[in-house]
């Protein structure tokens, strides 16, 4: 039991020190390594409807509205989905429908993996035999 | 450890995954807390393979080619995918850190970061899944499918027990 514990101190503390040097270079070198610290839709300021005008930005000086960057506020209707997607449950049917998708994602990945170690078994022993009748 | 015990905690890190996966299914205040759940279990996973990750990560760079090389580089990948998923998780986190009463500064980069570490971590969780695929099927096989079928199988009299069932008639 004392080894076990000492042993899931090492993997976290080993975790927690990946997680600080991912921070380190994030955080302090982001720009350098090219990850531009504004970048993805939401540090650029931009929201589904920007364009169409169906999403206006929040007028100076009004109150942030919860989970939006400062100066941005959603419309009534990407409002309502936004706190669908907070809660959860109400959008449960797509999240089943991701569920499966995800799990799809696995299993191709096994079955291309699958195909490509009974390929290259195959041309191996193909090259064997073909050695051995020269 | 035996091979049911990691089959048991393999299908619920597996489950967990699925299910912390998607947000819009549980909302953010679970998909938060499932993850950190997730974590403190995939270290658990790791506790359960501790013999295996000293042996192959200590015969790493002795020989240069074997058989638990590309298993093990994979699954140090997946360790950092993981691990960037838990760090942009909290990062950006709303429900968690609010509980603890803790505020971070973060860059919005951090929010793309976690969608691009968990489709990282996706497909790597595909690639450790296909290279343990004899072992699941073989375990599943064993401590799933012989006991479920063993159920429906009609079970024969012995020849010694069948006669003195006839006796005793």
């Amino acid at each position: 039991m004392i080894k076990a514990t000492i042993r899931y101190i090492i993997i976290l503390a080993a975790a927690c020190l990946v997680a600080f040097g991912m921070y380190w270079l994030v955080e302090k070198n982001g720009t350098a390594l090219g990850i531009n610290p504004a970048f993805g839709r939401e540090g650029r300021g931009e929201f589904p409807g920007m364009e169409s005008g169906e999403f206006q930005p929040r007028p100076r000086g009004q109150r942030p509205a919860d989970g939006f960057p400062e100066g941005t506020a959603p419309d009534a209707g990407f409002r309502e989905h936004h706190n669908e997607f907070e809660r959860g449950g109400a959008g449960s049917i797509l999240g089943l429908g991701g569920i499966f998708k995800n799990m799809v994602v696995i299993a191709a990945i096994t079955l291309g993996v699958l195909l490509l170690t009974k390929a290259f078994e195959w041309i191996t022993r193909r090259g064997r035999k073909v050695r051995s009748a020269a | 450890m035996s091979a049911k015990t990691n089959l048991w905690v393999d299908t619920a890190i597996l489950v967990a995954f699925l299910v912390a996966f998607e947000p819009v299914l549980t909302g953010i205040a679970i998909h938060e807390w499932l993850s950190l759940a997730l974590a403190a279990t995939v270290i658990i996973h790791l506790l359960l393979h501790w013999d295996w990750i000293i042996k192959v990560g200590v015969q790493f760079f002795r020989k240069l080619f074997h058989s638990s090389r590309l298993n093990f580089v994979i699954n140090l990948v997946l360790f950092a995918a993981y691990i960037l998923v838990m760090l942009s998780g909290i990062l950006i986190s709303r429900s968690v850190l609010s509980v603890l009463g803790i505020q971070i500064e973060a860059t919005p980069a951090w929010r793309s970061l976690h969608s691009w570490s968990a489709d990282l971590s996706l497909i790597f969780t595909g690639l450790h899944f296909a290279l343990h695929w004899k072992w699941i099927v073989n375990t599943i096989k064993r401590y799933v499918a012989q006991p479920i079928g063993s159920l429906f199988t009609v079970r024969k009299l012995q020849p010694a027990a069948a006669k003195s069932t006839i006796k005793e008639n």
